[in-house]
């Protein structure tokens, strides 16, 4: 066999040869070497040796970031020129902790590459994010980029990166919006939280810990808790904070669907319904505002340009502060729907009888889930309902009820408010045989705001058979009526 | 050679002087071994228990066939979808679009179990011959793996049409493997003409039998598993292959051979009576028995009793209902519905592939259900007027935000929480063929027979139903009725199911396909054979998606009905609804019939 192969094995032998005395030529390496200095030495020792970073260099100096940046971990850093910190105000070269902020505000974990088309929102060191569009970081266009280094890389800014205030942080150091500003501190609350606090022993009886008094303490807030974080640095918020004319006037077109036993009450629930809508998600600077906002409720939020007294960017958004934001009622209060696969309560254990079933509206096309129990041996059997944060005022009730099990006989059920009370609530009404549109039931007044039961009852007979005593609700419906 | 030194010389010398040593060293007798892993032609095959070694070595290799077998005939279907995860050569499957080197469209797997056959019935006949098994025992085998080849054969006429290679002798050498006269193409007519000529001849077709112990023979219990379904069911193969042929009469009467089970062989673990007549499992085996409402000890979609309309007690886990029939034992219930179930045990290879081409958690996730098989499930109704069939609940689950094929990862996946028991070990098994799929088959037989109703009653309410003028009247003599007993064989049915006088007929618990997935009746309209047939292919559809069988339903319809469009339009309806841009080429494309078959090389 080998001596078959002979001729193919040598030539095999020779070209290995050749490969061998080719390696130890010199032109290998050169071809593979690095030519770029810079990856010999640190991002501090090579933005030293760049005279346009000289004064940024001395302000890494004295807030100790050179030693951070002589680190092992890897950075990216947006340096200002020269002539860009020269325009730095006094202020901030003063104060060392705005000082330090500033300087960290163009420092992020990581290499990241600038010159990427696409918004890059960057974790600064400061906490602050920035917004990286290819050479362009916030304002600043970057004039020399990339410059690789043995832990990561720097860039060269025409301007610096001002430190902001995010959108909440404005607001707290706002002048001239006490309305707004006032309301809003008045959702703070104190928040206890167990991690952060001393503790000093265990209680002999109970076996739970015992804090020190004062710590573990700290201020929160139910608008940012609630409903829009807009201290929230990562993300990018748009906040409308109204002047304290448009405040009163949008507060006092909600306070008289607020009754409560409590003026103070009133209106803290009627400025919360107002400012719900105030925070949208999204960064919309004035020319980008539309016509109309749609808050996360579904709440369409008018906006009027020429009602912008002024337009803040800020860290995370923008902050638009307006003279005037009119709300139709109609979009403040949408109607409430109660479905009626949700139950709150019964008027007794009926487990056996209670069905929930998923249905076909033939009509639509459209799925559905409803409610149906039959032959259940109890008089004006109750299935309670509970309607959350009802307002003071009229409300039209609508329910869409449907009977597909029978045509006959056809059962009776009725809707009351409040309580199981016949009089004053609405009448019995038949339940038609294959019904899936929404049924008229009347009109109610709802004297306070507060959370409503509602109950949805079934004849005033008691029988186990024959279906002839029966409830079904797909949903309730309220219609404000204003 | 003239340019290399006289070192090199030297060195190639040597290099020969040794070689040549090699070679006379070689020669001596103190080497001359026996490898100790692998055994010589000379070892095997010498008693009963080396053949059937073989044979259980001949499964083993056919499992290794799992994962091909489902890409093939769901993928290139209707009912299955890529995921993101999916490799090209899985798109090109999906899409149609195959390239040569495809290795899902590689046939080769196919004809190396079918070789292992080859090899496994060759050598029964001389151990036949020499006496070293017995006629009984040479006839069981013999015909069991050459029930297997017909099988694969079959699998290789679907999807590759007209160029199979029908080779039927043991290719032992290497020049008999390149001799290409060993390799007669033939047409896929030729194919099944060769395959019902064979397949029909074969000596034994009724399932093992089982001694007076189970612990004989082929049928044991092995790594946790009985054996009793571990073989191919060679009446259902029978009546495939006639049903592919256009023989409908004889496909009904070998599918009825499986329906009347007692009779054939299904039965003969009756230690504790239940086969006798009177006996659950007697009127149950075979038979799409219907649901047991008090207790849901059954494989039917249900309720818990009284409260059917409700959604919360839709019967939804692994010991009762028709879930668990992807995830229960092998107990009594199980042996009633399935045929042909390979064990995938995590202890042992071959190892399961569906974990990792099924679940997002533990495994690739590289297929899903298509958008228009969770149309199939969501366009029906429920008896008690839930607007979508509860099989595709069991089917696929939406499981962290990802609709997962769960029929296979039952004994996976933890039973409520879905959420596997222990990620490293990977049970499963391989659906091959089960009782559904013989009833509906027969039921597209006796359809193209010219029993229409038969196949309607069987595929919707069940027989005693659809032969019963008021059905729901109690109290009547029911002598007349709940029955087809004026039909010849195959198709004489005894449903009736009465108390003065009284009847349990066989088939009284029958329920149908349909009446046992509780959704309601599936309209017969216009020409009632072609409609009962749509009506047999959509239900196939919602019975056994991902089980193997939606692309050969297709294809045999198509076939049948000269109409490439139902094919093309099923996958035509996928693509589009997923998105794929493709989905207009493809359409063009299997308009044509030769366009379905895959590339041969």
């Amino acid at each position: 066999m080998l001596l078959v192969k002979n001729s193919r094995l040598s030539i095999v032998i020779a070209l290995g040869l050749v490969l061998a005395f080719a390696a130890c030529k010199k032109g290998w390496k050169d071809h593979n070497d690095s030519t770029d200095p810079n990856l010999g030495m640190n991002l501090i020792t090579a933005i030293k040796a760049d005279p346009e970073a000289a004064q940024f260099v001395t302000l890494l100096t004295k807030t100790g970031y050179d030693k951070v940046l002589e680190g092992s971990k890897s950075y990216t850093v947006w340096v200002p020129n020269n002539s860009a910190i020269a325009s730095l105000p006094a202020n901030v070269l003063a104060d060392t902790n705005l000082l330090k902020s500033f300087v960290g505000n163009h420092i992020t974990n990581g290499s990241i590459t600038s010159g990427i088309a696409g918004i890059q929102r960057v974790p600064m060191l400061n906490g602050k994010f920035t917004n990286l569009n290819n050479l362009q970081l916030d304002s600043a266009s970057i004039v020399k980029s990339n410059k690789y280094c043995s832990n990561g890389l720097y860039n060269l800014m025409d301007k610096f990166v001002p430190v902001k205030d995010n959108c909440w942080q404005w607001l707290l150091n706002s002048t001239g919006f006490t309305s707004s500003k006032n309301f809003f501190l008045s959702l703070n609350y104190t928040y206890f939280d167990s991690a952060s606090a001393t503790q000093t022993g265990v209680d002999p009886n109970t076996g739970q810990p015992v804090y020190k008094p004062g710590t573990g303490l700290s201020t929160r807030n139910r608008f940012l808790d609630n409903v829009m974080n807009v201290s929230d640095e990562s993300g990018e918020y748009t906040f409308i904070i109204l002047n304290d004319a448009s405040f009163a006037a949008e507060n006092s077109k909600l306070t008289p669907w607020f009754k409560t036993t409590s003026v103070d009450t009133t209106n803290n629930l009627a400025g919360s319904w107002l400012v719900k809508d105030l925070a949208v998600k999204g960064s919309y600077a004035a020319a980008q505002l539309p016509d109309t906002l749609v808050s996360q409720y579904g709440v369409k939020v008018p906006v009027d340009k020429t009602k912008i007294l002024s337009s803040i960017k800020t860290s995370n958004g923008w902050v638009h502060t307006m003279s005037q934001v009119n709300f139709t009622l109609a979009n403040k209060f949408p109607p409430i729907i109660i479905e009626g696969e949700n139950p709150n309560g019964f008027a007794a254990d009926r487990t056996a009888q209670l069905l929930f079933r998923n249905r076909l509206n033939p009509g639509t096309g459209q799925n559905f889930k409803d409610i149906l129990m039959q032959n259940y041996s109890f008089a004006s059997y109750w299935v309670r309902y509970l309607a959350r944060n009802v307002n003071s005022m009229r409300y039209n009730a609508f329910w869409v009820a449907v009977n597909d099990v029978q045509t006959t006989p056809l059962w009776t059920q009725r809707l009351a408010v409040d309580s199981t009370n016949t009089v004053g609530n609405f009448a019995y009404i038949t339940v038609p045989y294959q019904n899936y549109t929404e049924v008229s039931l009347g009109q109610f007044t709802v004297p306070r705001y507060k959370n409503l039961d509602l109950y949805l009852i079934g004849a005033n007979t008691s029988s186990s058979s024959g279906g002839s005593v029966s409830i079904a609700l797909d949903y309730i419906k309220l219609v404000p009526a204003f | 050679m003239k340019s290399i030194s006289i070192k090199k010389k030297f060195f190639v010398s040597a290099m020969v002087l040794v070689g040549l040593g090699l070679g006379i060293s070689s020669c001596k007798k103190v080497l001359d071994k026996q490898p100790e892993t692998f055994l010589t032609t000379g070892q095997v095959y010498r008693d009963i228990y080396d053949a059937d070694a073989a044979i259980i070595g001949v499964y083993g290799k056919f499992m290794g066939l799992a994962k091909q077998y489902i890409v093939l005939n769901e993928l290139r279907a209707d009912l299955m979808q890529v995921t993101d995860n999916a490799d090209a050569f899985m798109r090109e499957i999906n899409q149609h679009t195959v390239t040569a080197n495809n290795p899902y469209a590689d046939p080769t797997p196919f004809y190396t179990v079918i070789n292992s056959c080859n090899d496994v019935l060759k050598n029964l006949k001389i151990m036949l011959a020499d006496n070293k098994i017995k006629q009984g025992e040479f006839d069981q085998r013999y015909s069991d793996i050459g029930a297997l080849r017909s099988w694969i054969y079959l699998q290789l006429g679907i999807h590759w049409g007209d160029q199979v290679r029908y080779v039927t002798n043991s290719l032992e050498t290497l020049a008999s493997a390149k001799d290409v006269a060993n390799y007669p193409v033939v047409t896929f007519d030729q194919l099944l003409d060769s395959l019902v000529n064979f397949t029909s001849t074969l000596p034994y077709t009724r399932p093992y039998p089982m001694g007076a112990s189970i612990n004989t023979g082929l049928v044991t219990n092995v790594d946790g598993s009985n054996t009793r379904r571990f073989f191919i069911d060679k009446f259902a193969l029978l009546g495939d292959l006639n049903l592919w042929k256009g023989n409908y009469n004889k496909a009904a009467t070998y599918y009825r051979s499986i329906m009347e089970p007692v009779l054939n062989g299904y039965d003969a673990d009756n230690a504790n009576g239940l086969y006798t007549i009177g006996g659950d499992q007697y009127y149950q085996q075979s038979r799409q028995a219907f649901a047991s409402v008090a207790d849901n000890r059954d494989l039917c979609v249900g309720y818990i009793r009284f409260k059917e309309a409700d959604q919360g007690s839709l019967i939804d886990n692994n010991t009762q209902g028709w879930r668990s029939m992807f995830a229960r034992g092998q107990d009594n219930l199980w042996m009633q519905q399935w045929l042909w179930v390979l064990p995938f045990n995590s202890n042992f290879a071959p190892e399961n592939p569906f974990v990792n081409m099924f679940s997002n958690s533990g495994g690739s996730y590289l297929l899903k259900p298509s958008k228009e098989a969770m149309d199939k499930w969501n366009s029906q109704t429920q008896a008690n007027g839930f607007p979508f069939d509860a099989r595709g609940n069991f089917t696929y689950r939406t499981l962290n935000g990802q609709p997962v094929i769960v029929k296979y990862l039952y004994n996976y996946l933890d039973a409520s929480s879905f959420i596997p028991t222990n990620p490293l070990q990977k049970p499963g098994q391989w659906f091959l063929n089960r009782v559904s799929n013989v009833h509906l088959h027969f039921a597209e037989a006796a359809n193209r027979d010219g029993k229409r109703k038969l196949a309607a009653a069987l595929l919707n309410q069940g027989i005693s139903t659809t032969y019963d003028p008021t059905p729901g009247v109690t109290g009547r003599d029911v002598t007349t009725i709940m029955n087809t007993l004026s039909e010849p064989y195959p198709y004489n049915f005894d449903a009736r199911n009465g108390e003065t006088p009284r009847y349990r007929g066989d088939w009284h618990r029958n329920a149908g396909i349909r009446g046992c997935a509780r959704v309601n009746p599936a309209a017969i309209v216009g020409d009632s054979t072609l409609s009962i047939e749509s009506a047999l292919l959509n239900e196939s559809a919602l019975e056994l998606a991902y089980e193997g069988h939606r692309w050969a339903d297709l294809v045999r319809i198509s076939i049948r009905r000269n109409d490439p469009a139902i094919l093309a339009n099923a996958v035509f309806n996928k693509l589009s609804k997923d998105g794929n841009p493709g989905a207009a080429a493809a359409r063009t494309k299997l308009l044509d019939r030769k366009n379905w078959y895959l590339p041969f090389k």
